[in-house]
């Protein structure tokens, strides 16, 4: 069943083109990667679909309702979650409170004294269950990437988007962030949709993938069809 | 002489840091400076000598219905004046000036030139410190200012509503995208900072009666307040909130009356030298 549905999506900024009538579609329990050479359009879509920014054409379709040009907040109530390329923790709060933002405003959790408890679950399900009462600010950069996860999951997403949640991992960190985000997506029931350069995880973790190139859909399908097509190899290495 | 300018300062202190959280509050969600602060910290006093002294109310009753009705008059202000200017901040600035403007002359109008005063809280007087007799209405204003500071601390401290209007002044996108409803947050939070503003204006009002431009040197001692304690900070607020008021009180006692104002300019003149961003504010990155 398709999660997730973009049907002719143009976004322009002045002159620039950054997206052209593309679709795509993101189906139930899987991880789909978005991947494409810098300023491919990848994160503008990402902002389309979160609510970030309004697209000048097309339709967005989440669950099977349509949620274009609705804002951030809505969408995230309505089960989409997303992180950010460069992490924004609510620096002078502790990572339970950071949490905490996220679950009380997320459905059926306002009931009093239930959010530390959920607030800590989702801290446990990313490794950072130790670092409650720690201030944000003090966080390496893999722990604020795992704050960040916690952050999403505590709106209870039916959808999570991660942005470049790879960058700046060594290859030790990359492996384990790769079977950490399967894991997510078994245990929490979630569908991934997910933004990449390191092609070597997305290799292994993504179902599907879909390739962005000067703002139109280059092309989509399994990693091995991806890595064997020419225009794709083009888009990357040039001629 | 020294005691008693202290403890005026302390009392005085007390309602500058009250009103600076308030805008404080209001700066650090929505980037809107409310230039009618002190029109509503007097609106309240209004309120609360119209309650209690035309309709016969109790006084706490008086003044918990005019700090009502002033929060409700900052929804209704933001969402009639403020929410259309969303983006540009100097439309804010402009039509919440215009606000005081027409405010001012409307109590001119309603009330009169002259000042209206609250009935006070208590009566009496008691020795303090075996020196002198200090009115037992100002130790309650002191008390009572206290108590609502401590409030305004217990909120943003420890709950969910709290750690929301934290997050959001530190970062409004991923705030709204971790489900947070910046419109409404932004409504309730400038009525918040009237509301603070109308505590300060009903807890001082039977100290210093209220006159139709009374609000005027509160507001800009409140503007001062957060500038010195540091944008942001709320314990900026409290402790900036006290220096001033001990600063213009001993000024007043020990130097001049006519300089009330000019000291607490010194002092923030003095501060901002040696620390740009406030005593308590956090450098910009």
């Amino acid at each position: 069943m398709t999660l997730l549905e973009g049907r002719g999506l143009s976004k322009r900024f002045g002159g620039v083109t950054a997206l052209d009538q593309v679709s795509f579609s993101v189906e139930e329990g899987t991880i789909v990667a978005l991947i494409g050479p810098n300023g491919a359009g990848k994160t503008t879509l990402f902002n389309l679909v979160a609510g970030a920014l309004k697209p000048d054409a097309g339709q967005i379709l989440f669950a099977g309702e349509e949620i274009t040009g609705l804002t951030a907040n809505v969408t995230c109530r309505r089960g989409l979650a997303r992180t950010f390329q460069v992490t924004r923790p609510f620096a002078t709060m502790t990572c339970l409170e950071n949490v905490a933002v996220a679950v009380v405003n997320s459905p059926r959790s306002r009931a009093n004294g239930t959010w530390r408890l959920s607030a800590h679950e989702c801290l446990k399900a990313v490794g950072l269950g130790d670092l409650a009462h720690i201030e944000a600010r003090h966080l390496n950069v893999v722990q604020k990437k795992r704050l960040e996860i916690a952050r999403a999951l505590a709106t209870r997403p039916k959808l999570l988007m991660l942005d470049e949640v790879l960058g700046g991992l060594n290859t030790q960190e990359i492996g384990q962030a790769v079977d950490f985000i399967r894991s997510l997506r078994d245990e929490h029931h979630l569908t991934v949709f997910w933004i990449e350069h390191v092609m070597g995880a997305i290799m292994q973790a993504a179902e599907k993938i879909i390739v962005l190139d000067q703002g139109r859909r280059l092309m989509e399908g399994s990693p091995e069809e991806v890595v064997k097509d020419s225009r794709v190899i083009q888009a990357y290495l040039g001629d | 002489m020294f005691a008693l300018a202290g403890m005026n300062g302390l009392v005085i202190g007390a309602i500058y840091a009250l009103a600076a959280l308030g805008v404080s509050l209001v700066v650090g969600i929505m980037n809107v400076i409310n230039f009618a602060h002190g029109e509503l910290y007097i609106l309240a006093g209004y309120f609360s000598y119209l309650f209690a002294n035309a309709f016969g109310m109790n006084f706490a009753l008086a003044m918990t219905l005019a700090v009502a009705l002033v929060f409700l008059f900052g929804l209704l202000i933001e969402y009639t004046l403020i929410r259309p200017t969303y983006g540009n901040d100097m439309y804010s600035l402009i039509l919440t000036f215009i606000l005081s403007i027409v405010l001012q002359n409307a109590y001119l109008l309603i009330f009169g030139p002259y000042p209206n005063k609250p009935p006070n809280w208590v009566g009496g007087s008691t020795l303090i410190l075996g020196s002198f007799y200090y009115g037992n209405q100002r130790l309650a204003a002191l008390i009572a200012g206290s108590a609502v500071i401590t409030l305004v601390f217990l909120v943003i401290k420890k709950t969910w509503f709290g750690r929301i209007i934290r997050a959001t002044s530190q970062d409004r996108e991923m705030a709204e995208l971790n489900g947070v409803n910046t419109k409404r947050l932004n409504m309730l939070s400038f009525g918040l900072g009237c509301a603070l503003a109308a505590a300060a204006g009903v807890i001082l009002a039977p100290i210093f009666p209220v006159t139709p431009t009374a609000g005027v040197p509160v507001a800009l001692t409140a503007f001062v307040v957060v500038v010195l304690g540091g944008m942001g900070s709320l314990w900026g607020c409290v402790i900036g909130g006290l220096i001033i008021g001990l600063v213009e009180n001993f000024g007043a006692a020990y130097i001049s009356t006519a300089y009330k104002q000019v000291f607490s300019f010194i002092i923030l003149i003095l501060v901002l030298l040696s620390r740009p961003s406030g005593l308590f504010g956090r450098r910009e990155a």
